[in-house]
């Protein structure tokens, strides 16, 4: 029987076995801090302010969108946001578009087309999650 | 007498490169993830590019008196509080400017080394004849995403 080669590889676990569990713990480390970022609230708040500041600069007053924040509503619900309703937010007398994925705090961007947003709706599992709203004439 | 001191000491120097090392590479994961995720995306290039065509569509489609200075906003639908806190728009018609907003930056489009440099504002220039006029719309932005405690 060949045990000499199970035996080398039992010494060899057992006597580097420090360095297995701390290159393990490296490892996961790692992978929780890239995770981390790219999961983070800010990256995707400042993505969803600016795509949505594209929309509206790009659209004319009588128009009707929907966009889909699937991945916006995920990371909200993972930070715990109370609401999903206060995810988007749009301040028509600034000309403001903000997205807030955390509690406590949100990323705005201004929009440069003088015009409204309104019927603001959030429609879940159609499939994805929607944002639905229209573009009218500024009231302010 | 201390024999074979160099062996004696091996396991402990060992996990010591090791640990050295493990922590470089973290370091170096770490620094290499800010500075990829850290970064707002950059998305003046394109509001500038928008700012220009929504300006370009708007003399289209417009008679616009520009010796009014409100007109021009009202006619084309932009926002002037918007456009002065964050945008530069310089018009000229037959190398004559008719119309400037953050005159003071526009010079700053014009600059070759600005393009690759972050700080400056990310601008769109476009030439186009329209009606036998020879028209230069400039347009910029320096906007940045604003994080507000909520």
């Amino acid at each position: 029987m060949n045990k000499k080669g199970e035996g080398d590889f039992g010494s060899f676990l057992h006597e580097n076995v420090i360095y297995l569990v701390l290159l393990a713990m490296f490892a996961f480390l790692i992978f929780f801090t890239i995770n981390g970022f790219s999961n983070g609230a800010a990256v995707w708040e400042d993505y969803y302010a600016k795509e949505l500041t594209k929309v509206i600069d790009l659209s004319h007053p009588g128009d009707e969108i929907a966009i889909d924040v699937h991945k916006a509503t995920e990371i909200a619900k993972k930070n715990r946001v109370k609401s999903f309703s206060s995810i988007f937010n749009f301040d028509n007398l600034k000309n403001e578009v903000c997205v807030k994925l955390k509690e406590g705090r949100k990323t705005c961007y201004f929009f440069s087309k003088d015009v409204d947003v309104v019927d603001r709706d959030l429609k879940l599992g159609v499939p994805g999650n929607v944002l639905n709203f229209k573009i009218s004439e500024a009231g302010k | 007498m201390i024999f074979n001191k160099k062996g004696k000491l091996g396991d402990q120097v060992t996990i010591s490169i090791y640990l050295f090392l493990m922590f470089v590479i973290a370091g170096g994961i770490a620094i290499g993830a800010y500075i990829f995720y850290g970064d707002e995306y950059d998305f003046r290039p394109i509001e500038a590019e928008i700012l220009n065509y929504n300006i370009r569509q708007c003399i289209f489609s417009n008679e616009i008196d520009w010796n009014k200075g409100e007109e021009f906003f009202s006619r084309c639908g932009l926002d002037k509080e918007t456009i002065e806190g964050s945008n530069i728009i310089q018009i000229n018609i037959d190398n004559k400017e008719v119309h400037a907003s953050n005159k003071g930056k526009v010079e700053e489009c014009r600059f070759t080394g600005a393009k690759k440099n972050i700080n400056y504002p990310k601008c769109a220039i476009k030439e186009f004849e329209f009606e036998g006029k020879k028209y230069e719309v400039v347009t910029g932005s320096f906007q940045t995403a604003r994080r507000i405690n909520d």
